[in-house]
């Protein structure tokens, strides 16, 4: 349903395609559908924001993504394509292996992110092994000093160290380090990587990131809340709403004209500096339930510029993209619809 | 590390101090007159006035506390009233049969309680973890002479000939009969403690596979049997360390009543036998033994536990210096 053109990179195939993905989890009897199908593709040095308000299932995408859901969930997808493998013709153990090896995770909690009854040092040896059979124990060490030297810390007689000796803002860049020790990795899924941290080590942290991008050609996925970080650091963005992709827009057409209201009100909602007086815009509402399924456009009851009549009855589908229209949100205000006129069901 | 050795051994001192303040006057509190049992039935009043002279019981109580006290801090727990052995050389002769006993029940409640513990985390809310919370659930609540004597009943009377669950063979005399009489009064005391280890294993296991390196070690490419055997175990089994203190407690406590139901010569029945003839030197002396071990094993289990807990390990350390 997707054409695979980017302003970008137009020949390649992207490094991560991901269409159609479902999940849902299971609570005894009761079934909540987190992901509706959501289908995206990440290029080559590219680097795809992923927001949206707390539940919308952003976590829950680059979870499905790296088979990281657990027992009581299920994801599927029609698509799944990483590094150019078709993921779903593999034997599940197989996909696993790629873990760590093509595809990374960052979490939004280093303190939490390494085993705290093993040394840096051990993780390190561990991880290496897989991508380097070959090498000795003091080899295994001597790259991993050099890994933590990349992303700026001094290794050399810390390797025998715990996790809680070292601060958020060093374990980030570590769990970093370990995640991209892989040379084949082409895909990094980062959610919240600096939500832990404060202002300044943020900034190190996201410049890390962005150089990894630059020097190695790295597919990003960056979830985050907050969106300065978007501007700064993003080529496209995706913006989420009660599990479903509602506007996928670069980053300059998102600040500059956001077409979804969901993203409006968003964009509302971060103060200005200097101070314009005015007070700050709450979004109204919650999120919904997302163990009910609604007809109609998910954001209708809290959107304040619904249609009635259309906008909760037919859910709005996000347009196929195409090179001329390279913003699109799935709303039936932006795309002008009126009832008689609206597209079929579908996936969004 | 010492520092933290010499501490606890401390803060023991007064612990201990107290357990035998009370238990001497519990003891003495209890009726019953050991003169009167030790002259025999219809002694004379004269024999029975004789055998409390020498058995000093007229003396006040503050001072018979005194007396065995002052002896005690020598090495010297007295002699019993009815043998007139050292309580040493008594203990020392019973200790054998339960210090076995409570290995071979140590053994099958770390052995079955923790591997029941975490194939029940990995079978979560499936019709094994059902089966086996239930069952564990079952052997906490029953007490472990009821166990006993149920595992009497049903190798003495229904398939008989198959273990012996009467009596005890010294190990230096007949090795594999001496296993086979533990293997009946040492799964009786061991069943309640192993439902015990086996549902904090699982909690214990659940709470650290929701943990955010596990997923982390996952995302990381590490396979799925080191990730649970390694990652997620070891750091699950820090909670259970710090209970096998209390359950060897449970253990020595509960060899008292296991040892008289299957009829071995431990501490557990040297402790009985002792109160009912009043031979208040043997069983205030077999308590104190018994506090005394209880103590050491947790002091033991604290430092084990700082050695496999790094954060423990490096601040005490640190703290030493
Ligand atoms: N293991 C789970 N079992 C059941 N429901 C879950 C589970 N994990 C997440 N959910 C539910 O899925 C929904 C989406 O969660 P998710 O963590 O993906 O949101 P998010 O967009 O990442 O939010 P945040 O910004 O707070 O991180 C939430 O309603 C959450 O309650
Ligand atoms: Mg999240």
């Amino acid at each position: 349903m997707n054409g695979l053109t980017t302003s970008t990179h137009p020949h390649r195939p992207p490094a991560l395609r991901v269409e159609n993905l479902h999940t849902v989890y299971r609570n005894g009897a009761q079934e909540t559908s987190v992901v509706r199908g959501v289908s995206f593709d990440v290029h080559s040095g590219e680097i795809v924001g992923l927001v949206g308000e707390s539940g919308s299932g952003k976590s829950t995408v680059l979870k499905s993504l790296l088979d990281l859901i657990g027992e009581n969930g299920q994801a599927r997808a029609d698509v799944l394509e990483v590094a150019g493998q078709d993921v779903r013709s593999l034997p599940r153990a197989e996909y696993r292996r790629m873990r760590g090896v093509e595809l990374a995770f960052i979490s939004q909690d280093p303190a939490n992110a390494f085993n705290p009854a093993w040394t840096i040092g051990s993780q390190f040896r561990r991880v290496l092994k897989r991508h380097f059979p070959g090498m000795s124990r003091r080899e295994l060490d001597a790259w991993a000093v050099e890994l933590l030297g990349a992303v700026g810390i001094d290794g050399r007689g810390k390797l025998d160290s715990y996790p809680f000796q070292f601060s958020q803002g060093q374990l980030q860049r570590i769990m970093i380090a370990l995640a991209c020790a892989s040379e084949r990795l082409q895909v990094l899924l980062a959610d919240e990587p600096t939500t832990s941290l404060d202002v300044t080590i943020e900034a190190q942290v996201l410049q890390l990131i962005r150089r990894l991008r630059d020097e190695r050609g790295l597919a990003v996925v960056l979830v985050t809340h907050n969106l300065a970080v978007v501007a700064e650091m993003c080529d496209r963005v995706l913006v989420m709403y009660a599990g479903r992709i509602v506007e996928d827009a670069p980053v300059r057409d998102l600040f500059r004209n956001p077409q979804h209201p969901y993203t409006r009100q968003l964009l509302k909602s971060i103060p200005a500096f200097p101070r314009d007086g005015r007070r700050l815009h709450t979004m109204t509402g919650a999120v919904p339930d997302l163990s009910i399924d609604v007809a109609g456009c998910a954001f209708a009851p809290r959107c304040e510029e619904r249609i009635s009549g259309l906008c909760d009855t037919i859910r709005p589908v996000l347009p196929p993209r195409t090179e001329r229209a390279t913003a699109r949100a799935a709303c039936h205000v932006v795309s002008g619809a009126v009832p008689a006129a609206s597209g079929g069901e579908g996936d969004g | 590390m010492s520092r933290l050795i010499v501490f606890r051994t401390l803060f023991a001192v007064p612990v201990l101090f107290l357990i035998s303040v009370i238990s001497f006057g519990m003891l003495r509190a209890a009726p019953g007159d050991p003169a009167v049992l030790q002259a025999g039935a219809g002694a004379s009043p004269e024999a029975i006035e004789a055998a409390r002279k020498q058995l000093r019981l007229d003396d006040s109580l503050v001072e018979q506390y005194f007396a065995w006290f002052a002896a005690v801090v020598r090495g010297d727990l007295g002699n019993s009233y009815t043998s007139g052995l050292p309580v040493t050389e008594l203990i020392g002769a019973r200790l054998p049969a339960t210090v076995q006993l409570s290995l071979f029940a140590l053994v099958l409640i770390i052995g079955i309680g923790v591997p029941l513990g975490v194939t029940s985390a990995l079978h979560r809310n499936r019709p094994y973890d059902q089966l086996v919370r239930v069952v564990s659930l079952i052997g906490i609540s029953v007490p472990n002479f009821v166990i006993g004597i149920l595992l009497i009943l049903i190798f003495g009377w229904w398939v008989t000939g198959v273990l012996p669950f009467q009596g005890y063979v010294p190990l230096h005399e007949n090795a594999w009969e001496n296993v086979r009489h533990l293997i009946l009064p040492a799964t009786a005391l061991a069943i309640p403690e192993m439902g015990l280890v086996a549902r904090l294993t699982r909690s214990s296991m659940l709470e650290v596979l929701g943990q955010e390196y596990i997923s982390s070690a996952r995302a990381l490419g590490i396979a799925e049997r080191t990730v649970i055997w390694k990652d997620a175990l070891r750091n699950a089994l820090m909670p259970v360390v710090t209970i096998v203190g209390v359950v060897t407690g449970f253990l020595l406590g509960g060899s008292v009543v296991v040892e008289s139901v299957f009829g071995i010569p431990g501490l557990g029945r040297l402790l009985v036998e002792s109160f009912a003839t009043r031979d208040y030197p043997v069983t205030i002396g077999v308590m104190m033994f018994i506090a005394i071990t209880f103590v050491v094993i947790n002091i033991v289990v604290d430092v084990l536990y700082g050695v496999i807990n790094p954060r423990i390990r490096l601040s005490t350390r640190r703290g030493a210096r």
